[in-house]
């Protein structure tokens, strides 16, 4: 079977406003059993939409190494203490694997914000890295300055900066150039537009090492994300690195 | 390589001007054959940057060489006012389906030359997809086209407008949904409950999209075999009319 298994290294858990009925842990055990996920890093609708403090608590008492549900702390850039608070309490636990899905859209707040840089400082003492919405040219300039900022720092442009559709923005181009410039930042590929041809370039651009598989689990289905890299014009041993081996290393799994 | 028969209600071929992506008419027909596409409706994307007359007269001429794509018209109401005498001229020509691109060529729903069109179209039973973007498009859509008859592919719904979908749907018979980006872990489940499974259509926006992206996403969901024919071709087929 290829891929031998999949981690998801950008997934949610809680309710969405559309009609998405599959957001109970037990659907997310079920979608992972029917795509052959290992590991499942989560981070909590709730507390990006809503209250990070609740959120987060909620979400702490699903994860479960055996049962391969991992999770991200999320932190609310316009509560910096609050969100410190947050990232001492979770981040020590090693069922917390990273800070995310930091989400400018939903919080308002620039990614290169000094309240978020802030928190940023907080969260780098555990050496674990950050998963952040990108979706335009400018969330990726944005996530840029903070990868050069805290050069040990790893940092994951979820959505890897969207879509080129349209040529509103570049999306994906513009992050495979920055990916390509720092090397601590990642890049995540989910989308719901999943244009033919932007794997295979960022791999040309950029190799395969620094690509994560991500499905925005449980509002996109993993089949999704999982065709596009089933069908891109890589080698095997490519995707191997964006199915899991990747995802291993930098999340120490 | 699936034993099904699938029919890919969205795709395209010709050059595509907005990102370097290879959308030739022998991108088009490889991807169908590694995938066991069936059949395909398809249209030139001249018809969608340029001109929808050049792009139909280009459609026409390469579905007749290639017996598995079946030419679907481009109408752009920023330029049509040929009225129902030049859609009737496009039906005996053989095109199979109409299409307008409001998202590429940036005209709203509610625009007079669109209500034309679906007035034009109205007893002609040739279907119409039509692409939406926003929240409101499927709406407006569905109030303009509603007690017309023909029917209405919509082409894009997401999780964000999948209610929209549901609901319009249910008060207007004519509404189909295509699934290119129907990317929520169970829409086709809640759509199958909620509309039935006739009136969902599988697309997948090949070559300039993953053709395995949005057929994965039916080939893993729940539905029963019986259900997945019918989105992956049956449909299609039914509502235009074609055999296998």
């Amino acid at each position: 079977m290829f891929p031998p298994y999949i981690i998801d290294v950008h997934a949610h858990y809680g309710e969405w406003f559309s009609p998405i009925y599959a957001s109970k842990t037990s659907d997310i055990i079920s979608m992972m059993r029917r795509h052959n996920i290992k590991y499942v890093i989560l981070s909590s609708s709730k507390a990006i939409t809503y209250d990070m403090i609740e959120g987060n608590n909620e979400l702490s008492k699903i994860l479960d190494y055996d049962k391969g549900l991992l999770g991200y702390v999320y932190v609310n850039p316009n509560y910096p203490e609050l969100s410190k608070a947050e990232i001492r309490k979770y981040l020590g636990n090693p069922l917390f694997k990273g800070v995310g899905e930091v989400h400018p859209g939903y919080s308002g707040v620039p990614i290169n914000s000094e309240n978020l840089i802030s928190i940023i400082e907080e969260a780098a003492n555990y050496n674990k890295p950050i998963l952040i919405h990108t979706y335009s040219r400018e969330h990726i300039s944005q996530i840029a300055e903070l990868a050069n900022k805290f050069s040990d720092t790893i940092f994951i442009a979820a959505h890897m900066g969207g879509s080129v559709r349209f040529g509103t923005g570049l999306g994906w181009k513009s992050a495979i150039a920055a990916a390509k410039e720092y090397s601590n930042l990642y890049l995540e590929i989910c989308q719901t537009t999943l244009e033919r041809g932007k794997i295979e370039e960022a791999v040309d651009a950029i190799g395969a090492d620094k690509i994560l598989f991500g499905s925005d689990l449980t509002l996109l289905n993993p089949a999704h994300t999982i065709g596009m890299i089933i069908e891109a014009d890589i080698s095997k041993s490519d995707k191997e690195k964006i199915f899991y081996l990747n995802a291993e290393r930098i999340f120490k799994l | 390589m699936s034993k099904r028969t699938i029919v890919d209600a969205n795709t395209f071929f010709g050059f595509y001007p907005r990102r370097k992506v290879d959308s030739s008419l022998e991108a088009l027909l490889q991807i169908m054959k590694e995938n066991g596409v069936s059949k395909a409706l398809t249209l030139s994307l001249k018809g969608v940057f340029y001109s929808y007359e050049e792009g139909n007269e280009e459609t026409l001429r390469v579905c007749k060489n290639h017996r598995n794509l079946m030419p679907v018209a481009t109408l752009d109401p920023r330029r049509f006012l040929g009225g129902r005498s030049e859609i009737e001229s496009l039906l005996e020509l053989g095109f199979k389906a109409f299409r307008l691109f409001p998202d590429v060529q940036g005209y709203p729903l509610n625009y007079s030359p669109v209500i034309e069109i679906f007035n034009c179209l109205d007893g002609l039973k040739a279907p119409l997809l039509i692409s939406v973007g926003g929240r409101g498009d499927i709406t407006a859509v569905s109030k303009l086209t509603c007690g017309k008859d023909f029917p209405v592919i919509i082409v894009g719904c997401f999780y964000s407008n999948l209610s929209e979908f549901i609901v319009s749907a249910r008060k207007n018979k004519n509404l189909y949904v295509e699934t290119h980006h129907l990317a929520s872990p169970d829409s086709l489940e809640v759509l199958v409950n909620k509309v039935g499974a006739d009136r969902i259509i599988f697309g997948s926006g090949t070559p300039l999209e993953y053709f395995q992206a949005s057929y994965m996403m039916v080939e893993s969901s729940r539905l029963s075999e019986e259900h997945k024919n019918l989105v992956l071709g049956e449909n299609l087929l039914r509502i235009i009319g074609e055999e296998m």
